[in-house]
């Protein structure tokens, strides 16, 4: 069981409310989007459930378990785990080694009298999670050299590389091409098989072609929950959306 | 080819000692004894990005631990040089619990802060310390089983500082090559990625701070040992900041980089001096151009593109 709950979660910054009450629940397997105009407080839900912010109301739940405001790496440990809108990468490690690092972190391995090349079982699941993700051809290549697309890519790779139960993914295809962003529809389609994957995503076109449920937040609410059907004939997503006030 | 080329330096070092006049191969010793602190601080400053200018601590506390048991209690060489390791390894756990916490520039002051506070101790406590005079010891042999061996002899020394010197570049080699250093060079690439992929940031910069402080103690006895003497000056900034130099200057991020620096610098120190007082200006502009053409020092520029590879060497 990998399930998400968020309840009455509020953030505030100074006067600003940036999330006002959330809550979400998301299933286990379940491909969830989360849609919502600019400052909606999209971001910032993910700050609060990977433990970057502290809420400064509200719980947060991972299997029934209370994970509201620990450290980063507690809840990474717990099988949360993230990618960041601005791209957020090892320049000088390859794109194997990146994966590597967040392989090795759930064995905890820091064991300093083996080599690296030795730990064999770690080096296979690298191997595979470069095939995943398509990047086994770059797989030596430093990720400072990738293209933009690439290096998308392989933030969801690292963040796949700690074998999440839930993977959140912060507009994966902002700032890329079509084709690129085509391809990394394609891998997270496929990782929406096994594990539970939630998305944030600017592009509304997207969301609704490949979740099977979305939630609309604006100014710090959420103001639609539905699949994606639903949404789309929702008249205050409609409004939101298109501005009419 | 990488291992032929380690093969030839030990050889070369090896008989260097025996071919060396008194003058240069007293300088040798002392690169030596600097080569283990300058890949001891490359450890915090090239691979877990953490500028530090409190090593003088540990370099001042290695050289006291080393000399202190020596004079008062009769201690063997080994086992003195081995107290002082131990003393560098609690002052570098006390500092770094404290200074670990904080983010770059904070970090560089508190532990800058840590350096003029032991300089002002040592400086102060002449009872212990000697202050600025400091104190000198006579070496005892150092026996194994039926063989003596005299630090008095000129080779003596020359072959006890090698033999750290090697010791400490595969220990601190091994730590580079395992998942320890893999995670290091992951927290200088991006520390918060680092935390987000499930490591505790803050254990292994510590952890990083002890190997880098444990080490520079080491060295701070070993020099001590080869001048037969320790002075407060050792816990002075200017121990704080050589480090930074040699390690820019030869290549961050390696562990041989900043032996080279140590050469480089040394070299340039013993024989420039002779002629001109004012030698750091010219080191300084020579620094300037060494970055300007490679940031990444010297042997950054022969490795090719960057760090890559560079943990490894």
């Amino acid at each position: 069981m990998a399930t998400l709950k968020v309840r009455e979660v509020t953030k505030r910054f100074g006067g600003l409310v940036a999330l006002d009450r959330v809550n979400l629940s998301v299933e286990e397997r379940e491909l969830r989007g989360i849609i919502g105009p600019n400052g909606a407080g999209k971001t910032t839900l993910f700050n609060l459930i990977t433990g970057e912010l502290k809420p400064t109301g509200g719980k947060i739940f991972l299997d029934d378990e209370d994970i509201t405001g620990l450290p980063p790496h507690l809840i990474c440990q717990k099988g949360l785990s993230r990618t960041f809108q601005l791209t957020s990468i090892f320049p000088e490690l390859t794109v194997y080694e990146s994966i590597w690092v967040g392989i090795n972190s759930k064995r905890h391995r820091w064991n300093p009298f083996t080599k690296v090349k030795n730990l064999t079982d770690v080096a296979e699941r690298a191997e595979k999670i470069c095939h995943l993700i398509g990047l086994q051809e770059k797989r030596d290549e430093l990720a400072v050299n990738l293209s933009y697309g690439d290096q998308k890519i392989l933030e969801i790779g690292m963040a796949l590389s700690t074998e999440p139960s839930i993977l959140l993914l912060d507009e994966p295809t902002q700032g890329v091409s079509p084709k690129e962003a085509e391809e990394i529809i394609g891998v997270i389609q496929r990782l929406a098989k096994d594990i539970t994957v939630i998305l944030i995503e600017h592009s509304v076109d997207v969301v609704l072609q490949v979740c099977h449920k979305v939630t609309v937040l604006h100014e710090g609410r959420v103001i639609a929950e539905g699949d994606p059907a639903e949404i789309s004939k929702n008249e205050e997503v409609q409004r939101v959306y298109l501005g009419e006030a | 080819m990488k291992r032929g080329f380690t093969f030839l330096l030990v050889i070369s070092l090896l008989v260097l000692g025996l071919i060396l006049p008194r003058g240069a191969r007293s300088l040798m010793v002392q690169m030596m004894a600097f080569s283990i602190f300058a890949m001891a601080y490359d450890i915090s400053l090239g691979f877990t990005n953490q500028c530090s200018l409190g090593h003088s601590v540990f370099f001042g506390a290695g050289a006291y631990g080393t000399i202190l048991p020596m004079l008062h209690w009769h201690f063997g060489v080994l086992p003195s040089v081995f107290i002082g390791f131990l003393l560098g390894l609690v002052l570098a756990f006390l500092t770094g619990l404290i200074s670990v916490r904080l983010s770059e520039a904070y970090f560089v002051i508190v532990t800058a802060i840590f350096s003029a506070i032991f300089h002002l101790l040592a400086m102060d406590m002449t009872w212990l310390t000697g202050g600025d005079d400091g104190l000198s010891v006579t070496l005892p042999k150092i026996g194994f089983g039926p063989l003596k061996l005299s630090l008095y002899h000129p080779l003596g020394t020359y072959y006890f500082v090698l033999a750290f010197l090697l010791a400490g570049y595969l220990a601190l080699r091994t730590i580079v090559g395992s998942p320890l250093g893999m995670i290091f060079v992951a927290i200088r690439e991006n520390e918060k990625r680092t935390a987000f992929l499930g490591y505790n940031v803050r254990t292994y910069k510590l952890i990083a701070f002890l190997i880098s402080g444990t080490f520079t103690a080491l060295s701070g006895g070993l020099y001590a040992v080869s001048l037969r003497y320790a002075t407060a000056d050792f816990f002075s900034l200017y121990w704080s900041i050589i480090p930074i130099v040699w390690c820019l200057v030869g290549g961050l991020g390696t562990l041989i980089g900043p032996c080279i620096g140590v050469a480089l610098m040394s070299l340039f120190q013993y024989y420039v001096s002779a002629w001109w007082t004012y030698y750091l200006v010219i080191f300084g502009v020579l620094i300037l151009l060494i970055l300007r053409v490679s940031r990444r020092g010297i042997l950054g520029y022969f490795i090719g593109r960057g760090a890559r590879g560079g943990w490894r060497l």
